[in-house]
């Protein structure tokens, strides 16, 4: 069993702080996604636990043994590259072999073991050929298949599917996932592609300069956004500066809104008591215009809208000029349905409050 | 533990060889020409130099023929580079026999095979002299010009044809369709767009020219060049005082690290890249234009080769003394070597293997250093392995056989001291074409391998030197071919009984025996050739790619 463990880790080139302080216990058999954006030092606290980049201070464990010190190659790890890093001049076979031949393992164990990992990323039968007679694709199935094979402790995979197109993207992901779930690998995995790290992982990590923002299970993440930076990197969110005015009887909190009053739960507290109203566009309603808009309405109009079959989006434009962006599913009778009309926006309990300074 | 230590340690030994047998020797140079006859600081080296007519004769000499010869190399290999790329000429296929023919026929035996044609006792010349026509004296400007045009123009044409052929016809194209005439387009569009590459080709020739020995020394004798100075000043002084020839010396030095220093700012200035475009398609050309083009490349081409074959002949035509008896064919040449001189032939196969073998290994791994695993060193080592290249062959020997005759490490005389010079030479090109290779072979390839579970080292063997092999072959056999031509550096330290195949022809054609020079000058065409063509059609070793 694999608990990976990052203690206090921190990583510098000379005084850049590559990576602040990462804290993080992930058990055996999770799938934990690294998510933020370019620059953020994603690839580089993957690189210290392959121990490709050796931290300025802080320890990775692997179960029990403090692993900080060893080298790459004793760390029984498995990695999977952007670039897919297959041996060009090596066969398939060859290079799906090459990390049981490191083990010495028998040829015979290899004959077995090699089209029975082909056959798992659906690839039986292509042993023969060399890397460079593959689609990307494929090519990503052999380096899965290669790194799977030696059963690593820990799978790595940076960015494996950003090589790819689109549709083949998305059909990847359930490769790797099955996989996974099959090997019950405990697997970091490097993406700036926020859909994929919800629709993949069991636990996301969003960072952000170098530190872990927040972390949690997908939808705790994109129900519960810490700050206005995750909410607006996982998923969409409206951020609209609220100002708070007191607790309701009831115990829940109060902000004023645009001049309107909205009430909500308080994700953390603002030093500076200046918030962020955080609105996921399918929280929203939206009606056509009936009147002077009401407690925790605004009102505004339609300055576009696109039809999409079991969803319709509208961006509004309120009163005072912010934009609003609103989904709604299903049935649009009943709402506002043209360009330029004038609508009443309205917001419910779902809208979480986060410190404007957490953007 | 420290995993970084392999590297950091082979760096730190790839430093110490590179300062111990390239910086050392150099700096003793340009240190020896600043010694007085009493052993202090002195500038009567450099006083001597700038007062006694013939070293500044001998400094513009050099440098009038340079500039001559890069003019000229400049016609004939842009006039050829053009025909070849747009025209479609009779025997265009076999025009990739011309960057072969730098390679395979060394410029000792193209400027020997000249004299046979065209010198005092020459075929040419004799039939004109029979005819009662006088021929002008090919030895001195004449010939110079002549046969270091015919060796060194392949540097522009391969530059400008690589150019053309990269060269956006849609430009061109552009250029006509707003009214200019075809000759027009050439000169304001064709000619600017190919010009970077001519020059930077053009300043390699000029440092070739400069630093020349063996066709200054053969057909130079009535011309004061720089470079035979240098020699002879080696030659007469020897064990005497070093001051002038560590003049001679650095003025070259400082010459060739001139033309560097210009090649760089115009190269960083000019650097506009064309984009490899829409490639012209080769036209038919009709009537006089034809005669003349496929003429003009036809000639070009047969003299190229023509050195090959002038040797062969000459080494089955009897001679005596220096009589050649054209047309009287006898295997006495060869035979002399079998009965005498097979020692000859195998100094140069030990010499040129060992030079070759430590040449590529150690290329392969400084390049590997330097690309993939870059330290503290790196920067210096850079610099390190430029420094060959701003020296002549002789400066690099004179360096050498003076660095290593006293003090802690005495290799003069040593064939030891014959692999290292031929090694230097060609270490900072083998250097620049295994970095190239390794710049394509991205890194993840090696983490994955450690990442498997193989140490860094073993990494390298599995995964890298099997795709650097290819390159590193290539690399081997230009390394070959070079070694087995060298002649200016190992003339200068080599003693009796380590004499190479071009070391004996050179003093064959130095006592006019050009018969049996000729016999030296096949086999070593001969010892060249073969690696060069098991390489290109057994194992496909593409030997000019980069
Ligand atoms: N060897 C190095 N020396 C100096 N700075 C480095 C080095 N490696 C990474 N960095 C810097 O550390 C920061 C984080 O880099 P990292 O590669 O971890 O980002 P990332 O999150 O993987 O980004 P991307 O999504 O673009 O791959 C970047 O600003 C980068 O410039
Ligand atoms: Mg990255």
């Amino acid at each position: 069993m694999t608990e990976l463990n990052l203690k206090n880790i921190k990583k510098s080139y000379g005084d850049f702080d590559v990576l602040k302080d990462i804290n993080r216990s992930i058990p055996h058999g999770t799938f934990f996604t690294l998510l933020g954006p370019s620059g953020c030092g994603k690839t580089t606290l993957l690189r210290v636990v392959a121990g490709f980049v050796s931290p300025s201070s802080g320890a990775v464990h692997f179960g029990q043994q403090d692993v900080t010190h060893t080298a790459p190659h004793l760390r029984e790890i498995g990695m999977v590259f952007q670039d897919y890093a297959l041996f060009p001049d090596k066969s398939v076979f060859d290079n799906v072999a090459y990390g049981l031949r490191a083990r010495k393992k028998s040829e015979r164990d290899i004959r077995n073991k090699v089209p029975e990992y082909l056959e798992k990323v659906g690839l039986e039968g292509f042993g023969h050929r060399l890397p460079a007679e593959m689609s990307g694709g494929q090519r990503q199935r052999v380096a899965l298949a290669r790194a799977l094979i030696v059963e690593p402790r820990v799978l790595l995979m940076d960015e494996p599917l950003s090589n790819l197109d689109a549709s083949l993207r998305v059909q990847m992901r359930d490769v790797i996932r099955s996989l996974q779930l099959e090997t019950n690998t405990t697997t970091i995995f490097v993406t700036h592609d926020q859909e994929e790290a919800l629709a993949m992982s069991d636990q996301i990590a969003v960072m952000k300069d170098g530190r872990i923002d927040q972390c949690g299970a997908p939808d705790d993440v994109y129900r519960n956004p810490q700050t206005a930076y995750v909410s607006s990197f996982v998923g969409s969110a409206n951020l609209l500066p609220a100002r708070y005015l007191g607790q309701e009887e009831n115990g829940i909190d109060t902000y004023e809104v645009n001049g309107t009053r909205v009430s909500g739960r308080t994700m953390s507290k603002a030093d500076d008591g200046r918030y962020l109203m955080v609105a996921r566009p399918e929280n929203l309603g939206i009606r056509k215009f009936s009147g002077p808009a009401g407690a925790g309405e605004l009102n505004g109009h339609i300055q576009t809208l696109q039809f999409q079959g079991y969803r319709t989006s509208f961006h509004v434009v309120l009163e005072n000029g912010a934009d609003v962006y609103v989904e709604t599913f299903g049935e649009t009778t009943g709402h506002a349905t043209a360009r330029g009309d004038e609508v009443t926006i309205s917001f419910n309990e779902k809208c979480l409050f986060v410190p404007e300074a957490s953007r | 533990m420290n995993r970084f230590l392999p590297w950091g340690l082979l760096s730190l030994v790839s430093l110490v060889f590179l300062s111990v047998f390239v910086a050392y020797p150099i700096l003793g140079v340009l240190l020896r020409s600043f010694l007085g006859e009493t052993g202090g600081f002195s500038l009567n080296g450099f006083l001597i130099f700038l007062t006694k007519g013939q070293y500044l004769e001998a400094l513009f000499n050099s440098v009038l023929l340079g500039v001559t010869v890069t003019f000229t190399c400049s016609v004939v290999g842009v006039f050829l580079a053009f025909i070849v790329a747009r025209y479609e000429i009779p025997f265009g296929s076999i025009i990739f026999l011309l960057p072969l023919s730098i390679l395979i026929i060394p410029e000792l035996i193209s400027a020997q095979s000249w004299i046979m044609v065209l010198g005092n006792n020459g075929l040419v010349t004799n039939l004109f002299k029979a005819i009662g026509i006088p021929f002008p004296r090919f030895y001195g400007w004449l010939g110079l010009i002549y046969v270091m045009t015919l060796t060194f123009y392949v540097h522009i044409f391969l530059a400008a044809l690589a150019a053309l052929q990269g060269f956006d016809h849609n430009l061109e194209e552009a250029g006509l369709s707003l009214g200019t005439t075809p000759l027009k387009t050439y000169f304001k569009v064709v000619f600017p767009a190919i010009m970077p590459a001519v020059l930077s080709a053009g300043l390699i020739v000029f440092t070739l020219v400069v630093g020349n020995f063996a066709i200054s020394i053969t057909l130079g004798q009535r011309v004061p060049l720089l470079s035979v100075m240098t020699y002879r000043s080696f030659i007469s002084e020897l064990g005497g005082n070093p001051t002038m020839q560590s003049t001679l010396a650095t003025v070259s030095i400082l010459l060739v690290v001139a033309v560097l220093f210009l090649q760089k700012r115009y190269i960083s200035k000019r650097n506009y890249q064309m984009v490899a475009g829409r490639t012209p398609p080769r036209k038919k050309l009709k009537g006089w234009k034809s005669f003349l083009a496929s003429g003009g490349a036809g000639l070009i081409i047969v003299l190229s080769l023509l050195p090959a074959l002038v040797v062969l002949i000459g080494s089955f035509t009897y001679s005596r003394g220096p009589v050649m008896y054209w047309g009287e064919f006898t295997l006495s040449n060869y035979a002399r070597i079998w009965d005498f001189n097979m020692g000859v032939i195998f100094n140069s196969l030990k010499f040129a293997s060992l030079a070759s073998a430590l040449g590529v290994i150690f290329a392969t791994l400084v390049s590997y250093l330097l690309v993939k695993k870059r330290n503290v060193l790196s920067t210096s080592l850079d610099y390190l392995l430029l420094l060959p290249l701003t020296i002549s062959g002789t400066v690099l020997g004179i360096a050498l056989a003076h660095g290593f005759n006293s003090g802690p490490l005495v290799l003069t005389g040593t064939a030891g001291l014959m692999v290292l010079a031929m090694m230097l030479r060609r270490l900072p090109f083998g250097v620049r074409n295994a970095a190239s290779n390794l710049h394509s072979i991205s890194d993840s390839i090696e983490e994955a391998s450690v990442s498997l579970g193989v140490p860094p080292v073993r990494t390298v063997f599995n995964v890298v030197l099997p795709l650097m092999a290819p390159g590193i072959a290539a690399a081997a056999i230009l390394t070959w071919v070079t070694t087995v031509a060298e002649l200016s550096a190992s003339v200068v330290i080599y003693q009796a009984g380590q004499e190479t195949l071009p070391i004996q022809i050179f003093r064959l054609i130095s006592s006019d025996l050009m018969a049996r020079a000729s016999a030296f000058g096949v086999i070593n065409m001969l010892i060249i050739l073969v690696p060069v063509f098991f390489g290109i059609k057994v194992m496909k070793v593409k030997l000019f790619s980069s």
